[in-house]
C-alpha cells in the first residue's frame, strides 16, 4: 500500500506547486508535507547558486527578501524529501510547495558498466559513487590517490616515488598472483589506458625508475563523480578486463545546467618533508670501531689522530657513510674532503635535503546548456615541483564533453580529452646508484650533507665523499642527471544512440586513447658508477581502440513486469610500438644526444592484443521491488591464439544478481526509510595480459667483429597451451537507510576465487630462465565491507556529516602447481637477498619470505660463538608478514556552520608488514637508533651456542657493534626477520576549511559563487609502527608490495585553494 | 524493423570472433629461429662471464690470499661478500647454458651433413661452460639445467659432481672421436675459439679431459690416470697455437659481452683499487720473473721492476690514490700504460703453457708423455712466457729472457709437484676460476689466509662458493637436497675432488 504510493510517484520530481502574486522582492509561503499535509519546519530555503535563505519556522512558513530575484530559482531541501525547485519571477511571490518523502536511494540513478544508467535499488551488487567535489576539495597530482580511504574495500598504495609516481589500486584484495591486480579505468563510458611506464623492480634496480602511471592524468577538477563497481558482477558487462572490478569516471559536462557559465577554480599547495618521522641515533658521528674519522688506535689503545695527514683524511673519506664513531663532542675532525670540521650534529640532513615543494593547479571551466545541446570546454594547468630538488611535473589539460540532441530519436556525444603532461627529472629509488635518498637519509649526523654540493669536482665529474662509486653523490644526482619525458595523450569517444521505438534503442561507441611518449635519460658523463656516460632515448606509441554495438529494450510487459536488456558486441585492440636508442660513453662532452654517443644500440618492440566479444544483460523487475539480472558474456583473446594451438582460446561466463526492497516487500517499522537486500553471483575470465607469450622465439642481440650473435628471446619460459583464466564471485549485502535518511548502513560479504591463473611465476635461474608462464593459481578472496554513516546534526546554522567505512580482506593461496611450489614474485627479491615476495599455499596473498634467527626449541636465538663476536646463525626461511594490509579504514567528517565547512578524513591500515631496506642500511652503517646500545661499555649477548647446544652470554666490544650488526644484515647469508615492520598506522589524511562568500555580498558583482579553503593532506600520523620510514613506503605499483629501499621521505602538505563561479 | 534486421546481422558477422588472432600473436619483431652460428658466437662470449663474474673472483681472493693474482685495495666495505657469490651461478645457467642446449637440440634433429661436427663442438663447449661452474660450486644442476623451453623444467635438481664428471669426460672423448672421424663444422669465424677448425677442437676436446682428469687425481687415482692417458692419447694441445681463447673487442662503451670482462670489471671502478697482490708479486720478484714489467706497472707507465710493489691483504692502509708508486696494473690512462688490462684483451679458457704443465705432472705421477717431466716443466714455462705476446701491445718476452729465467730458476725434481703447479698458478693469470681449482687440487701456492678470514670461515681458506640466496628462494627444494648430498653449503665445505 505505502508502495503503491510511489509506484506513480517515483520518478517524478514535482508534484504541487501553487503560486500567487504578492509584494515585490518579497517571496514566501508555506511548506507542508506530502500525504499528511502537516507544515514542514526547517526546510532550507535558498536562493540557487547562493548562500541566501532561511528555513521555514515551526508552522512550516518562510520569508525571504532579496533585492534582485531575477532569474534565479529558489531551493527547497529538507533531509529526507526530495528536493524542489522552484524559477523565480523577480516580482513578489508566495509559493506554497509540497515536498515528497524521498526514501532515499528508490530514485537515485546510478551509471554502471557500459555507462547504462540504472536505478540503485535495482543493483544486486556493490556500487559505490564518491562525488568530483569530495575528490576535488584537497587536490593532488594524481587524483585517484584522494579516494583513499573513501571506499570501503578499496586498498590504495602509492610508491615513494614522489608527485609523479604511481599508484596501486586494489579492489576486494588482488586476484591474480602475479599479473595486473589493477582495476579497470572507465572514463566517460570507454576504458582507457593504465600502464606502468617504468618501476622500480628488483634488488638491484638499474636506476629505470617509476615512470608515472597513466590513470594520473585525469585532472581533478573536470571529475562529475568516480563510481566504483567492486565486484566481478558490476563488471560482467566489461569482460575480462573489468576482472579486478573498474573505477568509472564521468567527467564534468554542461548536462542540467541553464545557461552559460564560467567556473574557476585554483589551488595552491606546498609539501614538506615530515621529519617527524626519522628517529636517528646523534649521539655518535662519523667513524669506524668507536673512533674520530682520521683517527687510529695508538699502541696503548687510546685514540689518537692519524699523524699522516693523507691517512687521515683517506680514513675520514673511506668511512663516510659509517656513524660507528665517537661520541660527537665538538672537536675538530677530518671530513672525506680535507677539511676539518666540528665533530658534532650538523642537524636533520633530510631537511635539508629537500625543497619544499609546491603543487599549483588551475582550471577554467566554460559550460553551457539548453534543451537540445550542452557543452562543457576545460582547461587544467598543473605545476608541480617535487621535494626532490630538480624535479618537478608539468600537466596540460584540455577536455571537451558535447553533447546533443540531433532529433527526438538521434542522440550523439562526444568526448574529447587532450593531455601534455612533462615530467623532469623522476626519481630514482630502491639501490644506491643514482638514488639520492640513500644519501640524505645514511649520511652521519656530524656530516653536513650541504658539503657535498655541488656534486661535482673541477674536473666536472661526479664528487664522491666515500669510496664506493656506486652510492651517487645526491647534487650530482640532482644537478647533472638529466631525466625527462613528455607525454601527449588523446582519449575521445563518440556514443550515438538511437531510439527505434519508444522501447527499443540502438547505440553506437567508439573510442580511441592514443599516447605518445618521449622519453630521455640521461647519465652524465663522470658519473662515478659510468664514468663515460648513457644515454637512452624513447618513442613510444600505445593506442587502445574500444569499439561497442548495442540493442537495448526498456519495456513494460506488463503493469507489475517491466524488462530492462541489452545485447552487444565490443572489440578492443591495443597497439604498443617503441623504437628506442641506448648509447654509451658521449664522444663531446655535455653533448647529450644519442648521436653524440659510441655504439647507439637500437631496440625495437612492437605487439598488439585483440579482445571480442559479445554480450547480453536482461534485467527483470517486478512490481518495483523485485529485480533479477542476468547477464552472459564470451570473449575471445589474441594472446591465448597462435598457429595450430589446440587449447580454447575462449570462454564464456555469465552472472546472475537479485535485489529485493524489503521497505517495499514488507511492512517495516517506520524509522526504516530504505532496506534493500543484493546477492549475486558472476564469473568473468580473461586472457593472457602479454602477446606473444605463447612461443619461443629468437632475438639477434649484438654483433661481434662483424658477426651477429643471437640467442633465445626472453627470461621467461613460453606456454603453448594457455587457456583462459576464471575468476568467480558471490556477494551479498544489505542497504539501510533510517531516520528519514539521517542513518545510513552498508554491509556486505564478499568471497572470490580465482582459477588457472595465468602466472609469471619465478623458475629457478638454473633452468635457464627467471620465470615461467603457467596456468596455476588459485586463490581466494573474502572479506567484508562496512560502511555506516549519516548527519547526526543538522539544523539552520549548523550540520554535521560523518562517515566510517572498513573493509578487511582475507585472501588465501588455496593452490599452486601440483607439488604446490610457492610462487615468487618475479622482481621482488629485496636488495639483501634473503627476502621475497612470495604466494605460498595456504597462507596469505604476497607474504613476505624471508630468512629468520635459528632458534632453538625454547625459541631463543642461536649463535656461532667460535670467533670473538657471537655470529646469529641464519635459520630457514619462514614468512615475515604480509606486504599488503587486510584492514582498511576511514573515517570522514565535514561540519558546517553557516557559511563555514570544516571537513577532515582519517585513514587507517592494519596487518601489513614490510622488509625495510633502510632500517636495515642504517642499522649496518651504525645510525639506527637500536645500534647505540652497547657503545660505551659492549652489547651484552645472550643465546645458544649452536655448536654445543649450551646457552652463553658474551660481550660484543664496542669496536665488534659493526662486524655484529653486519652478520645480521649481511647480504645473503643475514637475517631478514630483524628488518620486517608491521605497517599499521593512523593518519590523519586530509584536512579542509572552506568559506563560502555570502550571497549579499556578490550581489552586486558579477560573481556568483565564492569559496576559499584552506586545505591540508597527510598532516600527522596518529599511530605507526615502524621507524624511520613512512609505513605507506613502497618501492613500487606491482605485486611486490612489502619491501622498501631509501624512497621519498614522506610529506606534508599545506595549502589554500579558491573556486569561483561566473 | 528492417533496420533491426540488418542490425542483428551486423551482431551476427561477429561469430568468427577470433579470425586472424592466430596470426595476430606471432610476434613481427622476432625470428623463430637462428642459424648455429649465431647462437654459438653468443654462447662463447658469454662462456667467460660477465664483469660481475670476474668481480667475483676479485673478490673472493681476499679471503685466499691473493690466489688469484690481484688485489683489491683493502677498504673493508669491498672485501668478501656472501652476497656477490651468484654471480657466476645464475649468469651462466641464463646466458651461455640455456643457449647451449638449445643450440644442442636445434643440431640434434639436423639433417645438414655438418651437425654432426657442429654438435660436437656445441658438446665440447658445453662441457668448458658446466666445468666452470662445477669446480666453483659442487655439485650443481646439470642434466636437468637450461632445459627450461626444451622440457619445461623449472626447478632443476643438483646432480652429483662425480656424476658430472663422468657425463663431461664421457662427452668429451665421443665429441673427439666425432671430431677426429674427419667431419668439418659450419661455424666458420662465427666460432671465436677455433674458426670451425675441427682438429683444433678435437685437441681442445682432449686438453680439456686431462684437465678434469687431473681435478680427479686424489679422489680417483686411477680413473685420473686412466682418463690422463686417453687424452694424451688422442693428442692434446701443441702449442701456443693450440690455445682455447677469445680475443675481446676494444669498445670501451660496449655493455654487452664485447670486451674483456676482467677489464670491464676494472675500469667500472676507480683504478686505485686493483693491484697486484703481494703474495704474487713477491713470487715473480723473487725469481727475477720478466712477466713483473708486463703484468705490472705503476700508475704513470713505469714498469721496472724496481718500481712494483704488491698489495699485502692485511695492509690496513688503503693508501690515498696514486700518491706513491703504487703496483698497479693500470698505467695511468688505459690502453696507455698497461698492457694487459685492456678492452680487447684475449680470455685464455686454456693454454698450451697449462697443458704442459699437466703433462709434467702426469709424466711424474705415472710416467705418462714420455716420462720426460723437466721437458714438459721448460715447455711449460717457455710457452706460459710466450702466450703473453698474444696480448699485443709490444708485449714481447725474448728467448734470451726465458733461458735466464730458467737457468737462474732451475727444475728441482724434489720439487717436481711444487714448481709445476707454482707455475701453473702465474700461468693462469687472468683465469680466476682455474686458478682457484688448480691451488685446490695441488696445494700449491702455499697460501696463509687474509686476517678477514677469521669471522668468515674461522681462518681457513675458502674451497667453494656457496650457492646463490636466489636458489633457496626459487629452488628450494632441489637445492637443499644438493646441499644434503654434497654435506654442506659453507666457503669450507669440500666438493667431491677437493680431498686433497
Amino acid at each position: 500500500m505505502k508502495k503503491n504510493y510511489y509506484l506513480i510517484s517515483t520518478l517524478l520530481m514535482v508534484f504541487f506547486v501553487q503560486s500567487l502574486f504578492a509584494q515585490l522582492k518579497t517571496v514566501s509561503g508555506t511548506v507542508t508535507e506530502k500525504g499528511s499535509g502537516d507544515p514542514l519546519p526547517g526546510v532550507s530555503v535558498i536562493i540557487e547558486g547562493t548562500a541566501n535563505g532561511g528555513i521555514t519556522d515551526f508552522d512550516g512558513k518562510y520569508s525571504i527578501n532579496s533585492e534582485n530575484f531575477n532569474d534565479k530559482s529558489l531551493v527547497f531541501s529538507y533531509i529526507g524529501f526530495k528536493t524542489f525547485t522552484v524559477k523565480l519571477t523577480g516580482e513578489n511571490q508566495i509559493i506554497d510547495v509540497v515536498l515528497e518523502e524521498d526514501a532515499l536511494g528508490l530514485d537515485e540513478v546510478v551509471i554502471t558498466a557500459l555507462g547504462i544508467k540504472r536505478e540503485a535499488k535495482a543493483l544486486g551488487y556493490s556500487l559505490t559513487e564518491v562525488g568530483g567535489d569530495e575528490l576535488a576539495q584537497v587536490k593532488v597530482a594524481s587524483a585517484v590517490n584522494s579516494l583513499q580511504g573513501r571506499v570501503a574495500g578499496v586498498n590504495i598504495s602509492t610508491s615513494s616515488t614522489g608527485t609523479a609516481g604511481s599508484s596501486r589500486v586494489i579492489i576486494r584484495g588482488a586476484s591474480s598472483l602475479t599479473g595486473n591486480n589493477q582495476p579497470l579505468y572507465v572514463v566517460d563510458g570507454i576504458p582507457v589506458i593504465n600502464n606502468t611506464n617504468g618501476s622500480v623492480v628488483g634488488p638491484t634496480n638499474d636506476g629505470t625508475g617509476d615512470g608515472g602511471d597513466d590513470i594520473s592524468s585525469i585532472n581533478p577538477d573536470d571529475i562529475e563523480s568516480v563510481s566504483i563497481l567492486k565486484g566481478s558482477s558490476a563488471a560482467a558487462l566489461y569482460g575480462s578486463l573489468a576482472s579486478n572490478g573498474v573505477v568509472m569516471i564521468t567527467t564534468k559536462s554542461g548536462k542540467g545546467q541553464k545557461g552559460f557559465n564560467i567556473e574557476y577554480s585554483s589551488s595552491y599547495t606546498f609539501d614538506k618533508v615530515n621529519t617527524s618521522l626519522q628517529d636517528v641515533q646523534t649521539t655518535y658521528g662519523q667513524g669506524t670501531n668507536g673512533l674520530k674519522p682520521g683517527f687510529e688506535y695508538d699502541i696503548s689503545g687510546n685514540p689518537v689522530e692519524i699523524a699522516d695527514q693523507a691517512n687521515a683524511i683517506d680514513n675520514s673519506f673511506v668511512n663516510s657513510l659509517l656513524s660507528w664513531g665517537a661520541p660527537l663532542d665538538g672537536s675538530s675532525v677530518y671530513n672525506w674532503d680535507g677539511e676539518k670540521r666540528p665533530y658534532s650534529n650538523t642537524g636533520n640532513n633530510l631537511d635539508k635535503f629537500y625543497d619544499t615543494g609546491t603543487t599549483f593547479v588551475n582550471t577554467v571551466a566554460l559550460s553551457n546548456g539548453a534543451e537540445d545541446y550542452n557543452y562543457r570546454f576545460s582547461f587544467s594547468d598543473l605545476e608541480s615541483k617535487d621535494i626532490f630538488p630538480n624535479s618537478d611535473l608539468n600537466r596540460k589539460s584540455l577536455s571537451l564533453n558535447a553533447s546533443a540532441k540531433i532529433n527526438p530519436k538521434l542522440t550523439s556525444t562526444v568526448n574529447a580529452k587532450y593531455v601534455i603532461e612533462k615530467a623532469k627529472n623522476r626519481i630514482n629509488i630502491g639501490d644506491t646508484p643514482g638514488n639520492a635518498n640513500t644519501v640524505a637519509y645514511a649520511l652521519p649526523s656530524s656530516l653536513d650533507i650541504y658539503d657535498l654540493k655541488p656534486g661535482s669536482n673541477e674536473e666536472g665529474t661526479e664528487l664522491l665523499f666515500q669510496p664506493s662509486q656506486f652510492i651517487s653523490n645526491p647534487y650530482w644526482v640532482v644537478n647533472d642527471f638529466n631525466n625527462n619525458d613528455r607525454k601527449n595523450r588523446f582519449t575521445g569517444s563518440t556514443t550515438i544512440r538511437y531510439d527505434i521505438t519508444d522501447w527499443l534503442f540502438a547505440t553506437g561507441r567508439a573510442g580511441i586513447d592514443t599516447y605518445d611518449l618521449t622519453r630521455k635519460k640521461v647519465t652524465p658523463y663522470g658519473t662515478a658508477y659510468r664514468p663515460t656516460g648513457e644515454l637512452s632515448q624513447s618513442k613510444t606509441t600505445f593506442t587502445s581502440f574500444d569499439a561497442d554495438f548495442m540493442l537495448g529494450v526498456d519495456k513494460e510487459i506488463t503493469d507489475k513486469i517491466s524488462t530492462n536488456s541489452i545485447i552487444g558486441a565490443n572489440t578492443r585492440t591495443t597497439t604498443f610500438e617503441s623504437l628506442s636508442a641506448l648509447g654509451r660513453g658521449f664522444i663531446v662532452i655535455g653533448l647529450e644526444d644519442i648521436n653524440n654517443t659510441t655504439l647507439p644500440e637500437p631496440t625495437n618492440n612492437y605487439f598488439q592484443t585483440k579482445t571480442n566479444s559479445v554480450y547480453g544483460s536482461f534485467e527483470v523487475a517486478y512490481d518495483n521491488f523485485f529485480y533479477l539480472t542476468f547477464t552472459g558474456r564470451n570473449d575471445w583473446f589474441s594472446t591465448l591464439s597462435f598457429p595450430g594451438k589446440t587449447t580454447p582460446n575462449n570462454d564464456f561466463y555469465w552472472s546472475l544478481s537479485g535485489s529485493l526492497l524489503l521497505n517495499e516487500a514488507f511492512e517495516l517499522p517506520e524509522v526504516v526509510s530504505y532496506a534493500k537486500l543484493r546477492t549475486s553471483y558472476a564469473q568473468v575470465a580473461g586472457g593472457a595480459r602479454d602477446a606473444y607469450a605463447l612461443n619461443l622465439d629468437y632475438a639477434v642481440t649484438g654483433s661481434f667483429q662483424g658477426q651477429s650473435f643471437g640467442q633465445l628471446n626472453g627470461n621467461s619460459i613460453p606456454n603453448p597451451n594457455l587457456i583462459p583464466f576464471q575468476k568467480n564471485e558471490f556477494e551479498i549485502g544489505f542497504e539501510g537507510r533510517f531516520y528519514k535518511g539521517r542513518l545510513n548502513l552498508d554491509i556486505a560479504y564478499y568471497s572470490n576465487q580465482t582459477t588457472n591463473d595465468i602466472v609469471r611465476a619465478a623458475a629457478s635461474q638454473s633452468s635457464g630462465f627467471t620465470s615461467s608462464i603457467l596456468n596455476i593459481g588459485e586463490l581466494e578472496n573474502k572479506g567484508i565491507e562496512f560502511l555506516i554513516g549519516g548527519t547526526p546534526i543538522e539544523n539552520e546554522n549548523f550540520s554535521w556529516n560523518t562517515s566510517f567505512n572498513l573493509g578487511y580482506n582475507d585472501s588465501e593461496i588455496i593452490h599452486t602447481d601440483d607439488e604446490n611450489t610457492p610462487i615468487n614474485v618475479d622482481g621482488s627479491e629485496t636488495r639483501s637477498r634473503t627476502a621475497i615476495i612470495s604466494h605460498i599455499t595456504g597462507e596469505h596473498y604476497g607474504v613476505i619470505w624471508g630468512s629468520s634467527y635459528k632458534r632453538d626449541n625454547n625459541g631463543n636465538i642461536m649463535y656461532n660463538i667460535t670467533g670473538d663476536i657471537p655470529k646469529p646463525i641464519q635459520g630457514e626461511n619462514k614468512i615475515l608478514g604480509q606486504g599488503v594490509a587486510p584492514l582498511t579504514m576511514g573515517f570522514s567528517n565535514s561540519f558546517k556552520y553557516k557559511n563555514v565547512s570544516l571537513g577532515f578524513l582519517i585513514d587507517a591500515k592494519f596487518g601489513g608488514s614490510v622488509h625495510s631496506g633502510t632500517n636495515r642500511e642504517l642499522m649496518l652503517r651504525g645510525l639506527h637508533k637500536k645500534t647505540l646500545e652497547g657503545r660505551e661499555t659492549g652489547l651484552v649477548v645472550s643465546g645458544i651456542d649452536d655448536a654445543s647446544g649450551q646457552p652463553f652470554t658474551m660481550t660484543v666490544a664496542p669496536e665488534d657493534l659493526r662486524t655484529y650488526y653486519g652478520f645480521i644484515g649481511e647480504q645473503s647469508s643475514g637475517i631478514s626477520e630483524e628488518f620486517v615492520y608491521s605497517t599499521d598506522f593512523i593518519k590523519f589524511r586530509e584536512l579542509s576549511l572552506s568559506y563560502d562568500v555570502p550571497a549579499s555580498a556578490l550581489e552586486n558583482i558579477f560573481v556568483s559563487n565564492a569559496r576559499f579553503s584552506l586545505i591540508g593532506r597527510n598532516l600527522f600520523y596518529l599511530s605507526k609502527d615502524i621507524d624511520n620510514v613512512d609505513p605507506e613506503a613502497a618501492l613500487n605499483n606491482l605485486n611486490s608490495q612489502g619491501i622498501e629501499r631509501f624512497g621519498i621521505p614522506s610529506t606534508r602538505s599545506i595549502g589554500f585553494s579558491v573556486n569561483v563561479k561566473f | 524493423m528492417k533496420k533491426l534486421v540488418i542490425i542483428l546481422a551486423i551482431l551476427l558477422a561477429f561469430g568468427s570472433c577470433d579470425e586472424g588472432f592466430d596470426e595476430l600473436n606471432v610476434n613481427p619483431t622476432k625470428p623463430t629461429q637462428l642459424d648455429p652460428s649465431t647462437k654459438l658466437t653468443y654462447i662463447q662470449l658469454h662462456t667467460g662471464g660477465s664483469n660481475y663474474v670476474a668481480y667475483l673472483f676479485w673478490d673472493v681472493i681476499h679471503l685466499m690470499q691473493n690466489i688469484q693474482h690481484l688485489n683489491n685495495t683493502s677498504y673493508v666495505s669491498f672485501l668478501y661478500k656472501a652476497g656477490n657469490t651468484h654471480w657466476l651461478f645464475e649468469e651462466q645457467f641464463r646466458t651461455s647454458v640455456k643457449n647451449i642446449a638449445d643450440l644442442e637440440a636445434q643440431l640434434e634433429v639436423s639433417v645438414e651433413p655438418t651437425a654432426a661436427a657442429d654438435l660436437a663442438i656445441a658438446k665440447i663447449q658445453r662441457v668448458l661452460i658446466f666445468s666452470r661452474i662445477t669446480d666453483v660450486y659442487g655439485d650443481i644442476p646439470y642434466s636437468e639445467a637450461g632445459k627450461g623451453s626444451l622440457e619445461g623444467i623449472r626447478f632443476p635438481k643438483y646432480d652429483k659432481q662425480s656424476d658430472i664428471y663422468a657425463d663431461m669426460l664421457a662427452t668429451l672423448e665421443s665429441a673427439a672421436a666425432t671430431l677426429s672421424s674427419g667431419s668439418t663444422s659450419s661455424y666458420g669465424s662465427a666460432d671465436l675459439l677455433y674458426s670451425g677448425d675441427s682438429e683444433k677442437w678435437r685437441k681442445f676436446a682432449n686438453s680439456l679431459m686431462l684437465r678434469l682428469a687431473m681435478r680427479m687425481v686424489n679422489v680417483d687415482p686411477a680413473g685420473a690416470q686412466a682418463w690422463a692417458t686417453k687424452a694424451i692419447t688422442g693428442g692434446v694441445m701443441s702449442s701456443n697455437d693450440d690455445i682455447a681463447y677469445t680475443q675481446y673487442e676494444n669498445s670501451a662503451n660496449d655493455g654487452g659481452p664485447n670486451v674483456n670482462p676482467l677489464t670491464k670489471c676494472f675500469t667500472s671502478r676507480s683504478s686505485a683499487q686493483v693491484k697486484l697482490s703481494k703474495t704474487f708479486m713477491d713470487f715473480l720478484k723473487d725469481r727475477n720473473d720478466p712477466r713483473v714489467s708486463v703484468l705490472a706497472s705503476t700508475t704513470d707507465g713505469d714498469t721496472d721492476p724496481a718500481l712494483q710493489f704488491g698489495q699485502d691483504i692485511n695492509d690496513p692502509t688503503r693508501g690515498p690514490a696514486n700518491s706513491k708508486p703504487n703496483v698497479n696494473i693500470f698505467g695511468g690512462a688505459l690502453n696507455d700504460g698497461s698492457r694487459i688490462v685492456i678492452y680487447d684483451a684475449p680470455f685464455f679458457f686454456q693454454t698450451y703453457a697449462e697443458v704442459e704443465f699437466m703433462l709434467a705432472e702426469a709424466a711424474e705421477r705415472w710416467g705418462l708423455a714420455g716420462g720426460d717431466v723437466e721437458g714438459h716443466y721448460n715447455a711449460g714455462v717457455t710457452a706460459a712466457m710466450e702466450y703473453l705476446a698474444m696480448y699485443g701491445h709490444g708485449v714481447n718476452i725474448t728467448p734470451t729472457q726465458i733461458n735466464d729465467y730458467l737457468t737462474a730458476n732451475p727444475f728441482v725434481a724434489n720439487d717436481a709437484l711444487k714448481m709445476i703447479n707454482e707455475q701453473y698458478w702465474v700461468a693462469t693469470f687472468g683465469n680466476g676460476a682455474e686458478t682457484f681449482s688448480n691451488w685446490k687440487r695441488s696445494g700449491y701456492p702455499v697460501l696463509v689466509a687474509a686476517d678477514v678470514a677469521a669471522d668468515l670461515t674461522g681462518g681457513e681458506l675458502p674451497r667453494r662458493l656457496p650457492y646463490p640466496a636466489s636458489e633457496k628462494l626459487n629452488n628450494p627444494d632441489n637445492v637443499a637436497a644438493g646441499i644434503e648430498q654434497q654435506g654442506g653449503d659453507l666457503l669450507t665445505t669440500r666438493m667431491w675432488w677437493d680431498v686433497n
